[in-house]
């Protein structure tokens, strides 16, 4: 309507001005100029306001665009087949280099073939120096370039295999070089490819023999296993083997460099440990962690596990079956870290075991294997299992199909046909994750260009329980970031939600109350010209800076309340139950007396019995808290051999009060009432006491016997609500933020509550209704979607409220429900870590859920506040 | 009241309402509620205001002489009851006071704590000196000597006022360094610098090979003996100044007898506390405060003054006004004068109704992600290349943290402009349209000056929020201690790309992350006071005018 009129008003010219008395002339068309201005005016104010909107809105599309990439899948951008000359057809190690231009395998006799994976040409050969001894076996350590063989008498050698990778300057030569296409060339032993800047990359392999280790009477090792540990200037090597006559041995190596002369010295440590099961098929031995167990893993699924900690009092610790009866395992191997293995049926199955410490287990020392996730099965038989360097990833090989998965998530991450001549003999994936090899007997050679971004990432990862390695149940964890490379980030956003959520209900449980209440006393009962000066004060406590509110809480009040928690718990009790006393002691008074005094001087008494209350909390409280707690609350807390019986009381009370009142109120009939109907003043006002104390006397009965009744029945709040204490706590968030968002609450529900017309009040108080009638039966139901709204919008702001938890709260990501623990929020974690996160790596995109989790939690309930708000106005322009 | 005539037309009804009616517990607990708010509230604002005062105010040194016959000397900052035995059960209550006792690189302390029953006896000797220094917190003992190379004076024959002449002589020294170092080897240092990029952007752009790439290195070359000559020509005067200035020192003794030399020009102040007068503390007071609000930070933040910070806040604060205001008022003006009202509206409405309800930290990841790391990165690629890969504008500074304020506040805006416009009254739109003024002419002599009021209420609310705001600057552009000011005397003179500090974040850095926080209390204190200050002017500017709006718009009601 507006609009048109406004429209039609740009063409009206005007004929009145012949008619002008002054005898001047308006101009009847409207001025180019200002027709010009109109337009352009409209034109850049549509415009800038739709984008002004839009970049608001973009908000939200920008943050989704930045989490989606999270959940997209792996992809493949490039295969690349070749075959390879000369293949041999015993199992053997296969590597992949960082960059995609070498690859390496390793045969049964210490042969080492470096090949280009693209084109299949070999680059090098070379032989690892056994002094002309054949290997019986070889194992590798990926993520410390180490390997290690045993041989037929019982010896075993370890020592390293890398990649060397130089980068050339500009400029060198590559003449004498046979070109491979794609810009890489092969020449001297080593790949030579051109990288950015016109510089060139060297690579080659590297494989030296640290040390054999001779053993004189031992059998034909069988199996060994290397795990490397240390650090650089003294390393350790552990090596376990298995003979066939079943003689298990462990060695261990120390290399440390000398200082001065930068001369290596290895010292070995050789221990013979218990005899094996005689005659396993197909064994396979494992060195954990830093070796403190070896896993000893047979054909058949059973697993046997040695406790090596003490080397010399090794013992077996622990017999369990791998796999379901009559499924043979195909494939094992270790994860990076040592601490999880990857198991492969002959079903096709892939299960990731975890030795945890279990106290009630039936080991013999005190440690338990466990079948923590059971993957998605292959078709056939796993034919092998790869661990990429560092992360949790891995390859499995299944018949045709190659799959990438991740420890932490049970999906596959990326899904590869591997269908090519021959069976799988060599498997490899980079540590970015970024390539993968396969070779076949026949001498196929694929290799993969993949783009596995967050192979963390899943639903499952960030919003379900995962079983982490070194934990004893699935859980929901958040943990971004350690000092080791084997890390696995846990990244659950269900400890963070908690936090906020917890946070959140604890300030409402303390803003709420005193808000609302506050903001009935102001709107009904307070004299008007008292009004305007108190709602200004309270408006602008609501800017307050939520850093000065944080900084006070964590650094005052925390020190404060931590030495008197006992104190402010009674705090909670009595200065409610001074300000009813003070009521019951006003209604003594002769009632034309209490009403003449109802004003100003009323609102004196009620801070006086505050403030008696208060006095009254730091004299008792010395007291409370030896009577109820022994003296120490906090040590209460811990002490679970003492009562729990106080506490359950205090909990209880204001229940029993609520309940005896109400009931009270029933069962004493109208009798009680028209007695104090009929008399004013002193009489009833006694009477009205006597009642009271009567409520008080049996609530507190009621509740005793209550908490006495719950502990009996084996209820500790110290399980649940409450525990052991740290300074910077959650009731110390709940105070701090509860306090940041009283103000909004109550100027809004204040809002609410005066916008409800006179007449409604005069109406009720026409009939004869009390002013605490009227507002309790006629103004708050009228304004309760205005008050809903309020609090609603409240909660939005404790929600989202950053800087109070991040100093107040302690920062700990944990999920309990105790009040005197810490917490952290989903606002605070990302003011804590984001700064850190690498850009566009998965933290980063994590970070960036955990903001459109807080945007959609907030956006929510502001929707929902505004739906109520809207519908609260259209009732009242009814009324 | 109304009993007379109750009394004379039975059957009468009690005048008086039941007790229980009367709600009186209720209504106690209502006004309860509202004394707590307020209660809370005072004291917040009382305790702010009463540390933040006396956070400056000099006091007394006590030396204290233990049982076992060690002395100390520190300021007493406060006395509490502690349990003296923490394991076992026992109610057994100590009293014991925490000192400053300054002297860190003495002792390797700045704190102490003293038990009650450990002191043998507390003294306030006059001659007690507290010397404020650059480095290691303040010294607490007595001045001994001062010295200039050879010549030895002993403190006695050193009056007050001489004392002051050659701390001020001392801080002329200090800054004639400060000004070689900082000023004139600054400027060589950025020659330099901009030398360096020029022939990086010329061999970026035209490659190594190209006549421009050749004449630019020739130029520099010869540019660069020159830069380099006076580089060291200056060094070399900065360090002869700085010999100079190290004989010149004042020797001091704590109370337990150890001596320490400290340069006169590391002295920022030196007093008497135990021998001054009212007069003199007052003295000491306002030059802290004067210190504080125009001096730049040192140790840590925990001492000397907040001025980058209080410069960063208003610099930051106004960039995001300037950058709200317009178009704030544009989407208000679009969505209220030219948008249709229909439902679509009314969603869009909602919408950023609602935004002014999301999280600040929500804004903060938008702003660095979008922001720093998308549009900064883009120009850094296009306009700044020549710098990679340290970036310019691809990390947090001036620029990103005002525009994600101004992001942050615009539905504060909107929603306020929105509310003023429509509280203009339509029949004064209809008016001027019928008086034949085109739309933009209404809305330009006609609306906008009676909404005006409204419009300001709003944007300086905004500018109290962001001035308040600490969450999202930590994510796009607030650090700790930024080394130069977002804007200065070097050309473009206003560097958006700067990080800055900032008040708010300032409290969160010396209250949580600092090294000592109990040194840095009082610092913490006093810039909530200040920021709570300027939040609180700001707001009862708006309130202010907001008030008067209601009243007008009363009076004068169609």
């Amino acid at each position: 309507m507006v609009e048109e009129r406004m429209n039609q008003a740009d063409h009206i010219s005007t004929d009145q001005g012949a008619d002008s008395p002054t005898g001047y002339r308006r101009p009847k068309e409207t001025r180019r100029l200002v027709l010009v201005a109109d337009f352009l005016a409209g034109y850049v104010i549509s415009t800038g306001g739709i984008l002004v909107i839009a970049a608001v809105m973009g908000i939200l599309v920008y943050l989704i665009s930045q989490v989606v990439p999270l959940f997209r899948a792996g992809v493949v951008t490039g295969v690349n087949s070749a075959t390879r000359p000369a293949p041999w057809t015993k199992s053997s190690v296969t590597m992949l280099d960082e960059y995609h231009h070498l690859a390496v395998e390793i045969g049964p006799t210490g042969r080492i073939v470096a090949y280009h994976p693209k084109s299949g040409e070999i680059v090098s050969e070379t032989k690892l120096d056994f002094n002309g001894a054949e290997p019986t076996a070889l194992a590798f350590d990926k993520g410390a370039d180490g390997w290690a063989a045993g041989f037929a008498d019982g010896s075993v050698a370890f020592g390293s295999i890398s990649f060397k990778v130089e980068v050339l300057p500009a400029g060198f030569d590559l003449s004498g070089m046979r070109p491979l296409g794609e810009g890489d060339w092969i020449g001297d032993g080593a790949v030579y490819s051109k990288v950015a800047g016109e510089q060139i990359r060297v690579a080659q392999v590297e494989a030296t023999t640290a040390k054999i280790i001779k053993n004189r009477d031992g059998g034909k090792v069988e199996a060994i296993s290397m795990a490397v540990f240390g650090r650089q200037r003294k390393r350790i090597n552990a090596l376990a083997t298995l003979d066939s006559n079943g003689g298990l041995s462990l060695r261990i190596a120390k290399t440390k460099k000398n200082m001065m002369t930068g001369k290596m010295k290895i010292s070995v440590k050789s221990y013979t440990l218990p005899m094996a099961p005689k005659a396993l098929d197909k064994p396979r031995l494992f060195l954990t962690e830093n070796g403190m167990d070896i896993l000893l893993v047979a054909g058949d699924g059973v697993l046997y596990r040695y406790n090596v900690r003490k080397p010399s009092q090794a013992f077996l610790a622990e017999t369990v079956s791998l796999t379901s009866p009559g499924v043979r395992v195909t494939a094992a191997a270790f994860m990076s870290g040592r601490q999880s293995l990857a198991v492969g049926g002959s079903d096709g199955g892939v299960g990731i075991h975890f030795i945890l410490s279990n106290p009630g287990s039936v080991a013999a020392d005190g440690y338990k294997v466990v079948r923590a996730r059971q993957l998605e099965p292959h078709k056939g038989p796993v034919t092998a299992i790869v661990p990429a360097a560092g992360g949790k990833s891995f390859l499995t090989a299944g018949p045709g199909e190659l799959w990438l998965r991740n420890g932490a998530g049970e999906s596959v991450i990326l899904r590869l046909n591997s269908k090519a001549p021959g069976s799988v003999r060599g498997l490899d994936v980079t540590s970015l994750l970024d390539g993968a090899l396969l070779a076949t007997d026949s001498g196929a050679i694929r290799l993969w260009e993949i783009k596995v971004p967050h192979p963390e990432a899943s639903w499952r990862a960030f919003f379900g329980k995962v079983w982490y390695e070194g934990y004893k149940e699935p859980s929901y964890t958040w943990q971004s970031s350690a000092a080791t490379d084997d890390f696995e980030p846990k990244l659950s956003l269900m400890p963070l939600i908690f936090g906020t959520l917890k946070a959140t209900f604890y300030s409402m449980l303390f803003a709420v109350p005193v808000a609302l209440l506050a903001a009935v006393f102001t709107s009904e009962f307070l004299e008007k010209n008292h009004r305007a000066p108190l709602k200004t004060a309270m408006e602008m406590m609501a800017s307050l800076p939520s850093v000065a509110l944080g900084f006070v809480a964590a650094l005052v009040l925390a020190p404060v309340v931590e030495r008197g928690v006992g104190p402010v718990l009674l705090g909670g009790l009595l200065i409610p139950l001074s300000l009813v006393v003070g009521a019951m002691l006003w209604q003594l008074l002769p009632q034309p007396l209490s009403e003449r005094l109802s004003g100003r001087f009323k609102f004196i008494a009620i801070a006086a019995a505050m403030g008696v209350g208060i006095l009254a909390t730091v004299a008792l409280g010395g007291i409370f808290e030896s009577g109820f707690f022994g003296g120490d609350f906090k040590r209460w807390l811990t002490d679970k051999d003492s009562s729990a019986v106080p506490f359950l009381f205090m909990l209880f009370f204001p229940m029993a009060a609520a309940v005896v009142a109400v009931a009270g109120a029933r069962y004493t009939g109208r009798g009680g009432r028209r007695g104090s109907q009929t008399q004013g003043g002193l009489g009833a006002g006694a009477m009205e006491l006597a009642k009271a104390s009567m409520v008080a006397i049996s609530a507190a009965l009621l509740a005793w016997i209550a908490a006495v009744a719950a502990q009996g029945a084996g209820l500790d709040p110290r399980d649940g609500l409450v525990g052991p204490y740290v300074q910077r706590n959650t009731l110390i968030v709940g105070f701090a933020m509860g306090f940041a968002v009283i103000p909004i609450i109550y100027t809004l529900a204040e809002d609410a509550l005066a916008a409800v017309p006179d007449h409604l009040r005069g109406a009720s108080l026409g009939c004869g209704a009390t002013v605490w009638q009227t507002a309790m039966w006629v103004v708050v139901p009228t304004a309760v979607s205005g008050i809903f709204s309020a609090v609603m919008i409240g909660m939005g702001r404790a929600v989202g409220e950053t800087m109070i938890v991040v100093m107040a709260a302690g920062n700990t990501p944990v999920m309990e429900l105790n009040v005197f623990g810490g917490l952290r929020a989903l606002s605070a974690n990302i003011a804590v870590e984001l700064p850190e996160a690498v850009v566009g790596g998965t933290l980063y995109r994590t970070l960036f859920l955990s903001g459109l989790t807080l945007f959609m939690m907030t956006f929510v309930i502001n929707t929902l506040a505004e739906i109520v708000r809207l519908r609260f106005r259209k009732r009242f322009s009814r009324l | 009241m109304a009993t007379q005539s109750d009394m004379e037309h039975p059957p009468r009804r009690s005048a008086h309402a039941p007790l229980s009616a009367r709600g009186e517990p209720y209504v106690w607990l209502l006004g309860g509620a509202l004394v707590g708010g307020v209660v809370m509230i005072i004291g917040f604002l009382a305790l702010i205001t009463y540390n933040g005062l006396k956070a400056f105010w000099p006091r007394p040194v006590a030396v204290i002489t233990m049982a076992d016959g060690a002395r100390t000397a520190g300021e007493k900052v406060r006395t509490e009851t502690y349990s003296l035995h923490s394991e076992k059960k026992s109610s057994a209550q100590g009293t014991r006071s925490l000192y400053r006792v300054g002297n860190f690189d003495l002792t390797g302390e700045d704190f102490k704590w003293v038990a009650e029953p450990d002191v043998k006896s507390i003294e306030a000797p006059e001659d007690i000196v507290l010397v404020e220094r650059l480095e290691w917190g303040p010294f607490i003992g007595r001045l001994v000597s001062a010295s200039a190379g050879e010549a030895i004076t002993a403190a006695s024959k050193l009056g007050e006022s001489e004392l002051q002449d050659l701390i001020s002589q001392a801080h002329e020294r200090r800054e004639n360094i400060r000004r070689i170092q900082r000023g004139a080897l600054g400027d060589v240092n950025r020659a330099m610098e901009a030398a360096r990029l020029s022939l990086r952007w010329a061999a970026m752009e035209h490659g190594k090979d190209s006549k421009e790439y050749s004449a630019i290195e020739k130029e520099n070359s010869s540019e660069a003996a020159k830069l380099e000559s006076e580089y060291a020509r200056l060094s070399a005067e900065a360090a002869r100044l700085d010999a100079e200035d190290a004989v010149i020192t004042f020797t001091m003794a704590d109370v337990s007898g150890g001596e320490k030399t400290i340069r006169q020009s590391s002295v920022v102040r030196m007093y008497w506390p135990n021998a001054q007068g009212i007069f003199g503390k007052a003295g000491v007071y306002i030059a802290r405060w004067w210190e504080f609000l125009t001096a730049e930070p040192r140790e840590a933040n925990t001492e000397g003054g907040v001025m980058p910070a209080i410069f960063g806040t208003f610099v930051m604060t106004v960039m995001m006004a300037l950058l709200v205001a317009p178009f704030g008022v544009m989407a208000a003006l679009y969505l209220r004068e030219y948008a249709r009202q229909n439902a679509l509206v009314s969603l869009v409405r909602i919408s950023v109704n609602n935004m002014a309800g999301v999280p600040s930290i929500v804004y903060g990841i938008f702003g660095l992600g979008f922001f720093a790391y998308g549009v900064g990165g883009w120009m850094d690629g296009w306009m700044y290349a020549e710098r990679l890969p340290s970036p310019t504008f691809g990390t947090g500074g001036v620029l990103w943290a005002s525009l994600t304020l101004a992001l942050l506040t615009a539905p504060v805006v909107i929603v306020a402009t929105e509310e003023a416009l429509s509280a203009v009254p339509q029949s004064a739109r209809e008016g001027s349209l019928a008086c034949g003024a085109s739309k933009w002419q209404t809305i330009r002599y006609i609306v906008l000056p009676k909404a005006l009021p409204g419009i300001m209420t709003g944007l300086i609310l905004a500018m109290a929020r962001g001035a308040g705001e600490v969450a999202p600057l930590m994510l796009v552009g607030v650090v700790k201690l930024a080394p130069e000011l977002p804007v200065d005397m070097v050309f473009p003179y206003v560097h958006l790309e700067r990080s800055f500090m900032c008040l708010g974040f300032h409290i969160y850095d010396v209250g949580f992350q600092s090294r000592n926080a109990e040194a840095g209390k009082p610092m913490v204190f006093m810039t909530t006071l200040l920021l709570m200050s300027v939040v609180a002017a700001l707001n009862a500017g708006a309130i202010i005018i907001r008030n008067r709006l209601k009243k007008k718009y009363v009076a004068g009601h169609f």
